[in-house]
């Protein structure tokens, strides 16, 4: 038992780190997945989104332009 | 040269939110059993951590053979020769024993370029740490054929062929049984006389008494005194453990208990190291304490009569009546509610904002035709509980998530509120709570057993005990161990009975 | 300050929702670019996009309630097959050559489809079981559950396409208002407007109020949400986790078996591609509507938009003449920025 207790304190002393960090058997099979994810900058995970949607533009572009021509 | 083999010294370690090591100290000779006690939360693992690497130390000093030292990390601990057995094992069942010995520092083969681990003398190895600590499990059969307790002892084989110069063990005998515990005691002996500082920490106050030669104990973080284990009492320990003031922010209570309406006869879970054999009643607007050391299986008693969790044995008889509670469905439909300890996890449903928080468990009550949710009914229900429990939110369609802790508990209990339950079982009600929400929970368990409901109350914090509760009933590894009436309840008797092992 | 808050919250807006923008911005550039035909914004086309759209809400529906309890229904799009060839069997002409069923009576189209529906809806129990009681991840079960079905499909069809379906089967897709007849009075014909309601569009209003009913009004609406945002908080406050969840995939299949019902009816003919990849579209189109994996979370009308966005783009490129080869990767990239956008949100969140 103990003086001062806070939820943020562990019971028994986890690693703080992975306090935060649902446990993995809570979560479902996309949450996992996303998971995987958590230590990639969301930098790269946005650069990542406007690539594809750079590639969405320009495969509608090509597909226009194709047609226009063919 | 110094007198100490390791020392540690003004060591403060901050969590989020808490002060976890408060200019903590320890010194340790060589050749010598240390025990190192305090309650939970003291720091005691914390501080191990940080000397064996886990944890980097906000501010401190250690210093290894007289010499400043840094560990960066376990194997680097390792490196250096200091060893720790954790509390909370993390096998490789699936690998053979010899494997699991040596994880992360396989003894090696090269081919040239080509490296693998050399099989051989891992086995050879693994075979004569096991014989040095007197243990004769087949180094290639799989961890996962051993039970719990020869796990453990091998976790500590693991520790000792290390060939440390510190070895700490943080709990060591939690799964052991008394032959075990023996055996751990002569490789502890043995590695005394062979000169290893050994950190022992354990709630057990015959084995410390027994094995240690020196006792530091902390509180809350800090160091408060170092003693000759010989010259010491359980009782010492036990004051020096607990002796902290106690603030006296309780609000006063008016409730009378009743006559016995909650029965708990017998109660014992499935699993043998769980909670067995409990027996306990509760009185009709009664506060029931329920105290114990983390692992005494409170949390999990309470689950196991809410219905989560099985039981092989045992009888709850509610208001003469028996129950059976095998689902928490059914135990609410009796007048059972709990709020549990980790709200977070298994008590707030996040993204769903307090009306639906508050209603899900009473739905029943508020429906139009059977099938319809009348919406006017539930924001009535949700205007009433914020009012009469003071809930500060903007709107009953804010999200709970947005709540602060206080307030989110406050919801949680106007779920159950909806119910009427005569018996309230509270879990840790003011973890993570800031002090003025927690007076303001404190009235409404207080109000509540004006109302003549049962409140069943686990806690960790002595003053919330002391001072919410009618009677305290003290858990110790799964048993109970006894009851201390509220007007005589003190830190001292109630820290006592929870270390009461077999 | 307030400047700063502009700017802040009109990224927001963007990132929450960049696919719908986008689509926009494609549908006005698809009318700039087409604008002499003029065929783009008129009262036929959006009819079109209407009658597409109307059973892919219906499937979308269905999986909804698997996503918002942090589970998926992998086996969606075959079902959606499995279902339109059970109706084939049920609805071929009597005179049919190749009728499959011959010892078959003539059956109104009601009645097979309330048959077809009964029975999908099995397969949708056997899923909420094996999720709700064997514990097996949805991910899993519903992947195992796509196989059989399709396999199902090709034993009692034996591989063979089916077609030959009666008039007023075919007339359920193609039918509107003023061809709605009782008695041999046809009430809607002289109404304007309203006898232009195509029959899916019809269908598909009646599936959407359901839903928004269902899970706005009702106890399972609640407790389903609750199981999304917490199953274990859902479990301690008495919800029954597994009834929900049992009733949920139930649901699902009998949308999918309505879905697969109106599918054939379109198409005029069902074979066991039909449905093919269906699923992915659906779950898509609930992402990109705000059913998050996140789970808990999820309206009705943001799976309407949601499917309307893919069937705007499916459109859109239509008109402008791309290749389909170049529109399933256009949707395939759709797809990609839903779930990563949705990935983002739930990293950004913890």
């Amino acid at each position: 038992m103990d003086g001062r207790q806070d939820n943020q304190e562990p019971r028994l002393e986890q690693d703080p780190e992975r306090e935060g960090r649902p446990d993995p058997s809570q979560l479902s099979a996309i949450e996992r997945l996303y998971e995987h994810f958590r230590r990639v900058p969301l930098r790269y995970l946005d650069i990542f989104i406007w690539v594809c949607v750079a590639a969405l533009v320009f495969v509608v572009a090509m597909g226009v332009v194709k047609a226009r021509s063919g | 040269m110094s007198e100490y083999r390791l020392e540690m010294r003004d060591v403060v370690k901050s969590f989020p939110g808490v002060k976890a090591l408060d200019h903590a100290q320890l010194k340790l000779r060589p050749g010598t059993v240390h025990a190192l006690m305090g309650e939970n939360g003291a720091g005691k693992s914390t501080l191990m951590k940080c000397m064996f690497g886990i944890y980097h130390m906000d501010e401190g000093e250690m210093f290894y053979e007289g010499e400043p030292v840094k560990v960066n990390g376990p194997l680097d601990a390792l490196n250096k020769g200091i060893a720790m057995v954790h509390q909370e094992l993390q096998p490789i069942p699936e690998r053979s024993i010899g494997e699991n010995i040596y994880v992360g520092r396989y003894p090696v083969k090269r081919f040239g370029p080509v490296v693998t681990i050399d099989h051989e003398k891992m086995y050879e190895d693994a075979a004569k740490v096991l014989e040095e600590v007197h243990l004769n499990f087949d180094p290639r059969a799989k961890l996962g054929t051993l039970s719990v307790s020869q796990m453990q002892l091998v976790e500590i084989a693991k520790a000792v062929s290390a060939d440390c110069r510190v070895l700490i063990l943080d709990e060591p005998t939690s799964s052991l049984t008394a032959a075990e515990v023996e055996a751990l005691f002569t490789i502890v002996n043995e590695l005394r006389s062979k000169g290893v500082s050994i950190v022992y920490i354990s709630h057990k106050m015959d084995e410390i008494l027994r094995i240690s030669d020196e006792v530091t104990i902390m509180r809350d973080g800090q160091y408060i005194g170092t003693w000759d284990a010989k010259k010491l009492t359980t009782d010492f320990i036990i004051t020096k453990m607990v002796g902290r003031e106690l603030s006296n922010l309780y609000p006063q209570r008016q409730n009378v208990p009743g006559e016995v309406v909650f029965e708990v006869e017998d109660f014992t879970s499935i699993n043998p190291k769980s909670f067995r054999h409990v027996s306990f009643n509760v009185r009709k607007g009664e506060i029931l304490g329920v105290a114990g050391l983390v692992g005494a299986q409170r949390t999990e008693l309470m689950e196991g009569l809410f219905g989560l969790r099985c039981h092989s044995a045992g009888k709850i008889t509610y208001k003469g009546k028996e129950l059976k509670i095998n689902q928490p469905k059914q135990a609410i439909d009796n007048g059972i509610a709990m709020l549990t300890e980790d709200r977070r996890a298994t008590g707030i449903l996040g993204v769903l904002s307090i009306a639906d928080n508050v209603s899900v468990a009473s739905l029943k009550q508020y429906l139009i035709g059977g099938i319809m949710l009348d919406d006017k009914k539930i924001e009535q229900l949700v205007q009433d509980n914020v009012a009469k429990l003071s809930i500060k939110t903007p709107s009953s369609k804010t999200l709970i998530q947005s709540l602060s802790g206080g307030n989110q508990q406050k919801v949680l209990i106007s779920r159950w509120l909806a119910n009427d339950p005569d018996v309230f079982i509270l879990d840790e009600p003011t973890r993570g709570i800031d002090v003025g929400a927690k007076y303001e929970i404190y009235c409404i368990i207080a109000e509540l057993a004006k109302q003549g409901k049962s409140v069943i109350m686990i806690s960790s914090e002595m003053g919330e005990l002391i001072g919410m509760s009618d009677r305290v009933m003290v858990m110790c590894d799964g048993r109970v161990t006894g009851f201390i009436d509220g007007a005589e309840a003190n830190q001292e008797n109630i820290m006592a009975l929870a270390t009461q092992f077999e | 300050m307030d400047k700063k808050l502009g700017v802040k919250s009109v990224t927001k807006f963007l990132s929450n929702n960049a696919i719908i923008i986008l689509i926009f911005l494609l549908a006005m550039f698809t009318a700039w670019w087409t604008r002499e035909q003029n065929t783009f914004l008129t009262f036929g086309n959006f009819s079109n996009l209407v009658v597409n759209m109307s059973p892919r809400f219906i499937i979308a529906c269905g999986v909804s309630g698997c996503l918002i309890t942090k589970g998926t229904d992998l086996s969606a799009g075959r079902q959606v097959g499995l279902a339109a060839c059970l109706a084939a069997m049920l609805l071929q002409q009597m005179d049919y050559s190749a009728r499959m069923l011959t010892w078959l009576p003539d059956i109104p189209w009601g009645i097979a489809m309330v048959i077809v529906m009964a029975i999908m809806a099995l397969f949708g129990a056997v899923n909420g079981c094996v999720v709700a009681f064997l514990k097996v991840p949805p991910f899993i079960a519903t992947l195992g559950m796509q196989t059989i079905v399709y396999g199902l499909c090709s034993i009692i069809t034996k591989n063979q396409p089916m077609g030959g379906y009666k008039d007023t089967y075919r007339g359920v897709a193609s039918g509107r208002l003023r061809d709605f007849s009782i008695g041999g009075v046809k009430p809607f014909d002289p109404i304007p407007g309203i006898r232009e309601i195509p029959y899916l569009l019809i269908f598909a209003v009646i599936v959407g109020v359901f839903f928004w009913f269902l899970y706005n009004k009702t106890r399972h609406g609640k407790y389903m949400y609750a199981i999304g945002g917490n199953e274990s908080a859902a479990q301690v406050a008495g919800v029954n986790v597994a009834a929900t969840l049992i009733r949920i995939y139930i649901l699902a299949a009998v949308m999918y078996g309505l879905g697969g019902f109106l599918v054939g009816a379109k198409a005029g003919g069902a074979s066991t591609a039909t449905g093919f990849g269906y699923e992915l579209e659906a779950i898509a189109a609930c992402t990109i509507g705000g059913v998050s994996t996140n789970g808990g979370v999820g309206k009705v009308s943001g799976i309407l938009v949601g499917v309307l966005v893919f069937e705007a783009l499916k459109i859109c490129l239509q008109f402008l003449g791309v290749d389909p080869a170049y529109t399933f990767v256009a949707q395939g990239l759709v797809i990609i920025v839903a779930v990563a956008l949705d990935l983002r949100k739930y990293l950004a969140k913890k």
